[in-house]
């Protein structure tokens, strides 16, 4: 029976059922929206507040709506230096790749064609968290999100547009919208299909 | 060497499981907690679909055999109850894994 136990495949569960309201992608939404209001007006840069308390905020909402409904689990820390080493390691390739892009289809030295090809860059860069998310969870939803934000990036990347950053703030705001909004749906979902145990029921007395 | 003495090797693995963790119920407990640093009560049942008193019953039975720590807090002045795998449930854990393994090998 033991032999039978893949640990890893509980782990995922458990991690995959931790997300399911979609406050992920609700707060990961909104903060690409608002990097896209910031490239646009500096006055967006008062919410950028906002993304520095984004972690408590989730951690306010899902102690009020998602613990109370499916309960709550702490995993395991990974290594921050392991982590932060990832992390720097795949934001350096990102910029390799770019700068391979750039240097075949213009010229590195040219600014505006860094501009152009900043939807890939961040793109690109979105790839890192979902990909980990995909990994630690084994659900296909975060790797359709790494999809598109490539193949957006990729889109908004190619075409033409007139100002500088345009192309960058469309596909930020676009994103952005898709996450937040397709958040939003699953955690209505979420709500409804876990309502909230009785006061005085057997789940709440534990 | 006799073939009863023979015999006997061979089950020992078998005589050696540890008949607390191999309880479904308790193993999937034991398993759900090994992944994790620590979960409440209501997470658990969801995770392993136990009942409230079956799930109740099993941690009793854990945590007498120092298995797994139950802690009662109150989170918003209601109660909430944290569990999580002590070192020893952990090592015992492991233990019933690779005595497993060894026994269907």
């Amino acid at each position: 029976m033991s032999t039978q136990i893949d640990l890893l495949k509980i782990e995922k569960k458990a991690y995959r059922d931790s997300q399911q309201d979609g406050l992920m992608e609700v707060m990961m939404g909104l903060i690409l929206m608002i990097f896209g209001g910031f490239f646009y007006s500096p006055i967006f840069a008062f919410y950028i507040i906002l993304i520095i308390f984004s972690g408590k905020i989730v951690e306010f909402i899902r102690r009020r709506y998602t613990h109370p409904r499916i309960g709550f689990v702490k995993f395991h820390e990974e290594n921050p230096k392991d982590a932060l080493a990832g992390v720097f390691l795949f934001e350096f390739a990102v910029i390799v790749i770019i700068f391979t892009l750039i240097s075949i289809f213009g010229d590195v030295k040219d600014y505006s064609q860094w501009v152009k090809w900043s939807p890939l860059f961040f793109g690109m860069i979105l790839v890192g968290p979902f990909a980990h998310a995909a990994s630690r969870s084994g659900s296909i939803r975060y790797t359709g999100y790494a999809i598109l934000s490539v193949v957006l990036g990729l889109f908004f990347s190619l075409i033409e547009f007139g100002s500088g950053c345009a192309g960058l703030i469309l596909y930020l705001v676009l994103i952005g919208a898709f996450l937040f909004l397709g958040g939003l749906v699953i955690f209505s979902q979420f709500l409804r299909k876990y309502p909230l145990p009785a006061e005085d029921g057997p789940y709440a007395s534990k | 060497m006799p073939a009863s003495d023979a015999s006997e090797n061979d089950h020992q693995p078998i005589a050696e499981i540890d008949r607390l963790i191999h309880e479904p119920a308790r193993l999937m407990i034991m398993a759900n907690l090994y992944v994790v640093e620590s979960a409440d009560f209501l997470f658990l049942m969801h995770q392993t679909g136990l009942t409230h008193g079956n799930l109740s019953s099993h941690m009793s039975k854990l945590e007498a055999v120092g298995y797994i720590e139950v802690v009662k807090e109150f989170v918003d002045k209601k109660p909430h109850t944290m569990l999580r795998l002590t070192d020893a449930g952990r090592d015992a854990f492991q233990e019933y894994r690779e005595r497993m393994m060894e026994v269907l090998r």
